[in-house]
């Protein structure tokens, strides 16, 4: 997942009606729309956020290609369905799915969300169980091709070719009377220190059980917070 | 989910799992016996790590492995999401956190204001004497009298229904009257989602009548000795195998009573070894240092309660031994990651606020109500140790009962149980059900306190074990609220015949001679829908 969410504006759902706008019909349906105004066209790569009581979702969003790229079935500004009636609530009148968060990642896309200049959320609830029905927290998050990071080679491995006889001459001198080789000296730290790292990674979790603080369990009341 | 989706989620799984087995006896145990084999004359380098693994498989090594990590793929809280934060992964729905916060707090306050009536501190140090005094009655603390006549239990099980029956969730349509899209003729009103007739039919249906079971056909006149010799075969070879999830499956016709035990410990994977003799006796020298109110709380109810019942009176001492130790066991506290309640906490006498001062009260975090010890009195029926009593105890407090006390949106959890007995009752025993509305008697006022606890106290003893062999071999509590509605079915012409609340709860008071298995196998298995 990318570090920071893309910054964008999301408005506030805007419920779906037929017929005179007076009329009270509930539609079970409503649309979020989303800009991104500093940013002209963006690949999509996750978007998260957490439901509140929708049961199916569609994400429709529209593409910035300049004429010469477009083929003939998406002309400019036309919208484009990502996400196809995707279910939130696998019951739309039960709790189930009701309350959670939800992450939507380009292989459950059904079409690339490549150039991406703004998108649109349709929300449906079709049950009359509830009153209101939206999603929160949206976070939209590019998709970053991951590049390998080029992994700096040490000096040595680089300038060995030249100076190889210095080295040996310089391991002459550093001999001291007495003691054993560098080499084995250095050998036998290194094991130690593989040695300690691998008691510190097996550090067990277990508790103790004790559940007193040095012998003292004195309580009077319990806490509220 | 995807295929990559399930292949990362396996992966943080076993991630998981071997972090939890690590700290644990099996693990040095598994290492111990790696090395007994490695060592070994005819095994040769080249292919020490398939040697040493067929090995360890061959002399039951990896069956233990298995089990641990079946054990613990029971209990692993489901993957959270990363945005979902600690008390949306306890519970993911808001008005329900509410709830549960605040009949917490009830509980607190309760606690607190008897505290402060009876000037009884929540916990103190017992003096030398009073330990030494402790020890030596230890085996018989039944003969002790306390005056426990000033206290009384935090909360019964008609509290906690008062309290359900509040809840409502402040989106659904339901709430104003007028326009109720619920159509429930219950108590609560809220749009869980539970099984109906036809899948608890396909979740069940080894208790179908086409198929044999402990309890039915070895209690019958045609051929019970038959039965109950092919069963008890059938569990030797079960019982040999150390498999938790074979034993599970044999369970679910029910336990031959001689086996029971053994079953239930292979099914929770509870082995007995010196390691948790030592632990037990470590936690019951706790109880001898420290005095707290949950113990009075404890002898209160199981006076109360367990000594008044037939069944069980005579298990008293053992009772105390089980659940005074149950309190001060810190290792209760890993059921909370899956359970929406938390526990509360105290600061040490004079350091208010001070986070380093902070614990947990009780030591195990769970205050217990009216009729707690009732979890405990049927097991006395299985072992005669208490050490494996109590093993057997704590894991199914933390699996399964745990759940018939919390606020919670679990589909086994109390309030989703409450509302599969309605929904079942309204809809296979619709005239029943409307006939005792009309007089007054809420069916879900009667059954409550049976399905809060598990049945026990309410039924035979040996209809209860079986119950709980279901339980068990099942993995769900669903069975509980199913009975429900099944004794109400079974005693429906009686209940039509009632015209007050009392008559209709007259009818019900004692199930004493009920067979559990016969009713359940009728209820589920022959309604039409």
């Amino acid at each position: 997942m990318s570090s920071k969410p893309l910054n964008c504006i999301i408005r506030k759902p805007v419920t779906l009606k037929i017929g005179e706008p007076r009329t009270d019909f509930h539609s079970g349906a409503a649309v979020i729309e989303v800009a991104m105004p500093n940013i002209k066209s963006v690949d999509l790569g996750e978007i998260t956020f957490k439901n509140s009581y929708t049961a199916y979702l569609t994400i429709k969003v529209r593409c910035n290609f300049k004429s010469a790229e477009t083929t003939s079935k998406y002309g400019d500004n036309k919208w484009k369905t990502i996400l196809q009636r995707y279910p939130l609530m696998p019951n739309p009148h039960c709790e189930p799915g009701s309350q959670d968060y939800f992450t939507i990642n380009r292989n459950m896309m059904c079409s690339e969300a490549n150039k991406v200049a703004a998108v649109r959320f349709l929300l449906q609830q079709p049950s009359p169980v509830w009153n209101h029905f939206t999603i929160d927290e949206i976070n939209l998050y590019e998709h970053k091709l991951e590049a390998p990071s080029p992994v700096s080679l040490p000096y040595w491995l680089l300038h060995n070719d030249d100076e190889d006889e210095d080295l040996v001459e310089k391991d002459k001198e550093l001999h001291i009377e007495g003691a054993p080789p560098v080499d084995n000296i250095s050998a036998g730290l290194q094991q130690l220190w593989a040695l300690s790292e691998s008691v510190r990674a097996n550090q067990t979790a277990a508790s103790l059980g004790r559940y007193d603080i040095d012998g003292c369990y004195e309580i009077n009341l319990l806490s509220y917070t | 989910m995807s295929a990559h989706d399930q292949s990362e989620h396996l992966s943080v799984l076993i991630a998981h799992i071997v972090k939890e087995l690590r700290g644990t006896v099996l693990h040095s145990q598994l290492k111990r016996a790696a090395q007994i084999q490695a060592a070994r004359p005819n095994v040769h380098l080249s292919d020490l790590k398939r040697e040493v693994h067929n090995a360890l498989t061959e002399t039951g090594w990896e069956r233990k492995l298995r089990n641990a990590v079946y054990k613990h793929m029971a209990l692993y809280p489901k993957i959270e999401h990363p945005l979902s934060s600690q008390d949306h992964s306890k519970e993911p729905l808001a008005y329900i956190r509410k709830a549960q916060a605040n009949w917490e707090k009830r509980i607190l306050k309760s606690l607190n204001s008897m505290c402060t009536e009876l000037s009884v501190p929540l916990a103190r140090k017992r003096p030398i004497q009073e330990q030494k005094d402790l020890k030596m009655k230890w085996n018989e603390l039944g003969t002790d009298e306390p005056d426990l006549s000033a206290f009384r239990p935090v909360y019964a099980p008609k509290d906690f229904l008062d309290v359900l029956v509040t809840i409502k969730n402040p989106n659904c349509a339901n709430s104003q009257e007028s326009n109720a899209v619920l159509h429930n003729w219950g108590l609560i009103q809220l749009p869980f989602k539970v099984k109906n007739m036809k899948e608890l039919k396909e979740q069940y249906w080894e208790l179908s009548m086409t198929e044999v079971q402990t309890g039915v056909e070895d209690a019958s006149d045609i051929i019970p000795d038959t039965t109950e010799t092919d069963r008890m075969k059938l569990g030797k070879k079960v019982l040999q195998q150390c498999h938790s999830p074979v034993a599970q499956q044999f369970a679910k016709k029910g336990c031959p009573p001689h086996q029971r035990g053994e079953m239930w410990a292979q099914i929770l994977d509870v082995v007995s070894t010196d390691n948790d003799k030592l632990y037990y006796e470590q936690l019951k020298s706790y109880v001898f240092q420290h005095d707290l109110l949950v113990d009075s709380l404890i002898y209160k109810d199981v006076k109360l309660t367990s000594t008044n019942d037939d069944n069980y009176f005579v298990f008293e001492d053992y009772l105390y031994q089980v659940l005074l130790v149950f309190s001060r066991d810190t290792q209760v506290l890993r059921h909370f990651a899956n359970s929406s309640a938390t526990p509360a906490k105290s600061y040490i006498r004079g350091k208010l606020g001070i986070e380093e001062y902070a614990v947990i009260y009780p030591p195990n975090g769970v205050i217990p109500f009216h009729g707690f010890a009732m979890f405990a009195a049927p097991l006395n029926y299985i072992h005669c140790d208490p050490i494996k009593l109590y093993f057997i105890f704590r894991e199914l407090y933390m699996r399964y009962f745990f759940r018939l006390h919390n606020i919670s949106s679990h589909p086994q959890g109390i309030v989703a149980l409450c509302v599969l007995f309605e929904s079942l009752l309204q809809t296979h025993q619709p005239q029943l059900f409307y006939h005792l509305r009309e007089v007054g008697a809420q069916p879900l006022k009667i059954a409550f306190k049976w399905i809060m606890r598990a049945f026990s106290g309410f039924l035979a003893s040996d209809q209860l074990l079986q119950l709980w062999d279901r339980i068990l071999a099942y993995n769900s509590l669903e069975i509980l609220p199913v009975l429900a509605m099944a004794v109400f079915a079974f005693r429906r012409a009686n209940l039509m015949e009632v015209s007050t609340v009392q008559a209709a709860e007259a009818v019900l008071a004692d199930l004493t001679t009920l067979k559990v298995i016969p009713i359940l196998q009728v209820a589920v298995f022959s309604s039409t829908r």
